[in-house]
């Protein structure tokens, strides 16, 4: 059983979240709030999230799992606007979630949480740790679409680079260290990701202002970032391109 | 084969096994999965049959442990017929070797772009197992990316090519092809009365995407825009262009792949780097002797009934098939053992009556068998006729006698001919009864009978082979049909061959460069695929020459639409054949055809 209302913008940002790793997805409830787990079709990038029951503006939930169509979801939040609070229901079992903002009223088809892949989530812990500014980062981003289809990030004892580069061109973004609130590491490390996983995944969680990126060498990134002006937090994973020797 | 642990209440089992007729359909028992499911085996060493194959194929494996990076072949492709284990190899595969898996599935979406995200994604990056641990290539922790039914990619893609919209139009485009022309618009949209949005005067007024202007808040024209978007946002799940990111993938990739297929030969006719870029191991049926022990084993570990006729005629049928084996296996395990079982094994198989049946009509003179054989064959007379074709020879050597055996079946092939073109299948029991008596009789009376080995149709394998160039030809013939309003069979005599002298690689000189830009001002023009393009290149869909045609050249993107095709297919007339003058009566004329595209477009 699960029963809540949800300010609009909250299931939003939840579901660009969800969204730019799978399409389907298992939304375990429990009486704290929600957690999720994700991983990507290709196996390349995990999420791993928690929205705490204060997010929400009311909230009654035994352990079950929901197994949603996030383009559903997407679907309804599309009819309603900004500020509207969305009623959801879920009776457990093969009921359907109920979802009603103002005077429509959804009655949503579940899909089979047995049928989602649930992921164990690996202990990852980089040596380097970065707070950067979601705005500088995905201008970053943007600079290095054009250019290639990886970028690298490469963390050392007085700056943070992102770098990007392509047969003929290449696209360095570096910031030093007194720019950035917080900069750890040891040692020089540097990883090259996917981009448009990268990229997409600053995306969806630009409503926070400041990332913290967790870098190792030739180890997954881990970008951990809050949600729900901060009544919820959750983190990626995203593994790092094979590198030939 | 070991099954996987499941538990299984233990007093419902014991009760099945006393009373054989206990009918074993509580799912508690059977846990809703299919036997195959059940009995997988979930490493290579439990295989079945193919040990050559599944050596070869850890030895490929292996290649990537020992070297630093990756191997040369960086792909294998698993050939072979159904259910003979192709699947279930590469999954215990993955198994054995500590290795992530990422499935790519027939069921799944494997055009170009989903087979670029997700199995492109997976070859270039490190990837996380689903049991929490980070994969590292660096230290031989692999993903295998395994691409099932490759070779199912091709044939659909070729299929979908005739009736398959291509991008979605503009919105312009969307209301021309609705309404013809403004004017219709005018009235469907009530544009132009008192109070109304004035008319368009022409559809260069509207834009591509919709306006905001008030005609477009209008709730006729809402109306249209709701079905545009419709059109729109349809996912586009045909396996266009999978073939071709399947190669790049291939080229590309930094972790193992391997392809499932039936018949290596779609891969390797689309490009060469299946050829001799991938390892290829071949799978054979199952031999009996195995399918057995297997059918025996299981049947003892799982606890189902079977008598050992049922499971002699389990093997029988399968014909090397380890997954048919196992599921006739499944289906007939409810029924108590017995005859019940053997009754519904009994059921008809298409290909095997064929055999028996050609092999029993040549050796028995007798008539009346029309019922029979309908009865027996879950197929047309139709289909019987090549086998007598192909079999008659063989049953006798006397000229005489196969003269007379042939005589009834020339019959009966015009009565299925005429059945076919008058929908008249009555005519279908005569034709039946000339083939079987008619043809056997006189094969009797001449001392005939039927060969050793009943041959398979010589003219339905070379069909069946042609098959996917034939469906080249026919959607070549139908786009360049459309362009020149003109149908298929006529586009035959009238398009094909000057197509075919435009495509053709020429002196590589001045001509040769015309010769090329004609050629990818036809391909656009045509909206022909990379596999038409080979088609009529006589290449490979992949090589550098048709890839080079598919390349968008600045002229044809430039020149507008209504005056580039019209050019365009007149042009192999007037340029590259050599009598000059020579555009046949047949070709449809010129002017009839400009004019219509001109009143079509504007």
């Amino acid at each position: 059983m699960f029963k809540a209302k949800v300010k609009m913008e909250v299931l939003r940002e939840l579901v660009e979240v969800i969204s730019t790793l799978v399409s389907e997805v298992k939304l375990s409830v429990s009486k704290d709030g929600i957690d999720v787990k994700a991983v990507d079709p290709s196996h390349v990038a995990m999420l791993v999230l928690k929205l705490n029951r204060s997010a929400f503006e009311e909230f009654t939930g035994e352990t079950t799992d929901i197994g949603l169509d996030i383009e559903k979801v997407k679907e309804v939040l599309r009819l309603s606007k900004p500020g509207d609070v969305l009623d959801l229901q879920y009776d457990g079992g093969k009921s359907k979630l109920v979802v009603s903002v103002g005077k429509l009223t959804r009655h949503m088809g579940v899909v089979d949480p047995a049928g989602i892949t649930d992921p164990k989530v690996p202990n990852v812990s980089p040596p380097g740790t970065v707070k950067v500014n979601t705005e500088e980062l995905r201008q970053g981003i943007r600079g290095s679409e054009s250019v290639s289809d990886h970028v690298t990030l490469e963390l050392t004892p007085d700056h943070f680079t992102m770098h990007s580069e392509g047969e003929t061109d290449r696209v360095d973004l570096k910031i030093p260290k007194d720019a950035l609130s917080e900069l750890s590491t040891k040692e020089s490390v540097k990883s090259m990701y996917p981009l448009d996983f990268f990229s997409n995944m600053i995306k969806s969680i630009s409503n926070d202002e400041v990332v913290t990126l967790h870098i190792g060498n030739e180890y997954p990134l881990k970008v951990e970032f809050k949600i729900a002006g901060g009544k919820g937090e959750g983190s990626f994973l995203l593994a790092p391109r094979v590198e030939e020797d | 084969m070991k099954g996987p642990a499941h538990p299984r209440p233990r007093a419902v089992l014991k009760a099945a096994a006393s009373d054989p007729c206990v009918v074993e359909h509580s799912p508690s028992l059977r846990d809703g999965r299919p036997l195959t499911e059940r009995v997988r085996p979930g490493s290579l060493t439990d295989m079945v049959g193919n040990p050559e194959a599944i050596s070869e194929l850890k030895r490929w494996a292996t290649s990537w442990q020992s070297s630093h990076g990756s191997p040369r072949l960086r792909a294998v492709v698993l050939s072979g017929p159904p259910g003979v284990g192709k699947t279930t190899a590469a999954v215990a595969l993955a198994h054995d070797m500590g290795w992530g898996l990422v499935e790519m599935n027939a069921s799944d979406a494997r055009n170009r772009f989903a087979i670029e995200q997700v199995a492109g994604r997976a070859a270039l990056t490190n990837a996380f197992s689903l049991t929490g641990e980070l994969l590292s290539a660096k230290r031989g922790q692999r993903t295998l990316i395994l691409l099932d039914e490759a070779d199912c990619l091709f044939s659909r893609g070729v299929e979908s090519n005739e009736t398959e919209a291509r991008a979605p139009p503009s919105f312009r485009e969307f209301l021309r092809t609705r309404y013809g022309n403004v004017e219709s618009l005018a009235v469907a949209w009530g544009l132009g009365g008192a109070g109304a949005p004035s008319k368009f005067t022409d559809w260069a007024e509207i834009p591509s995407s919709g306006g905001r202007s008030k005609a477009f808040r209008l709730p006729a024209a809402q109306r249209d825009l709701a079905d545009w978007n419709e059109t729109k946002v349809r996912p586009d799940l045909t396996d266009r262009g999978g073939l071709g990111a399947i190669a790049k993938l291939v080229r590309e990739t930094r972790q193992p792949i391997v392809l499932t297929v039936n018949d290596p030969k779609v891969l390797t006719r689309y490009s060469p780097i299946f050829r001799s870029g991938v390892a290829r191991i071949p799978f054979w049926p199952v031999r009996d002797e195995d399918l057995k022990s297997v059918v025996r084993r299981v049947a003892l570990t799982q606890r189902l009934q079977v008598s050992t006729a049922a499971a002699e005629a389990i093997v029988h049928r399968s014909r090397g098939d380890l997954r048919a084996a196992l599921n006739d296996l499944d289906a007939i395990s409810p029924l108590p053992p017995g005859g019940a079982q053997e009754l519904l094994l009994g059921a008809r198989d298409v290909t095997s009556d064929f055999f028996d049946l050609t092999r029993e009509i040549l050796d028995s003179p007798r008539v009346f068998r029309s019922v029979e054989i309908r009865n027996r064959l879950d197929a047309t007379p139709d289909d019987l006729l090549p086998w007598m074709e192909e079999n008659l020879p063989r049953a006798t050597r006397d000229p005489a006698t196969r003269l007379a055996a042939y005589q009834p079946l020339a019959e009966a092939d015009q009565l299925l001919s005429r059945a076919r073109r008058f929908r008249t299948f009555g005519l279908w029991s005569y034709a039946s009864e000339l083939m079987s008596g008619g043809v056997s009789i006189a094969l009797a009376q001449g001392g005939g009978h039927a060969p050793d080995r009943i041959a398979f149709p010589q003219f339905l394998g070379d069909m069946g082979r042609a098959r996917t160039v034939r469906a080249l030809r026919s959607s070549i013939l139908s786009k360049a049909g459309r362009m020149l309003h003109i149908s298929r069979r006529k586009a035959v005599d009238t398009a094909l061959p000057f197509l075919a002298v435009a495509f053709r690689a020429g002196p590589a000189r001045g001509a040769h460069r015309r010769g090329t830009e004609l050629a990818r001002r036809l391909t656009a023009a045509l909206e022909l695929s990379a596999e038409e393009v080979a088609y009529l290149t006589g290449g490979a869909p992949d090589d550098a020459r048709v890839q080079g045609l598919l390349e968008p050249s600045e002229q044809t993107a430039q020149v507008p639409r209504p005056e580039e095709p019209s050019t365009a297919p007149a042009g192999p007339a007037e340029e590259s054949a050599p009598p000059p003058g020579a555009p046949p009566a047949g070709d449809a004329p010129p002017g009839p055809k400009k004019s219509q595209r001109r009143l079509g477009d504007y």
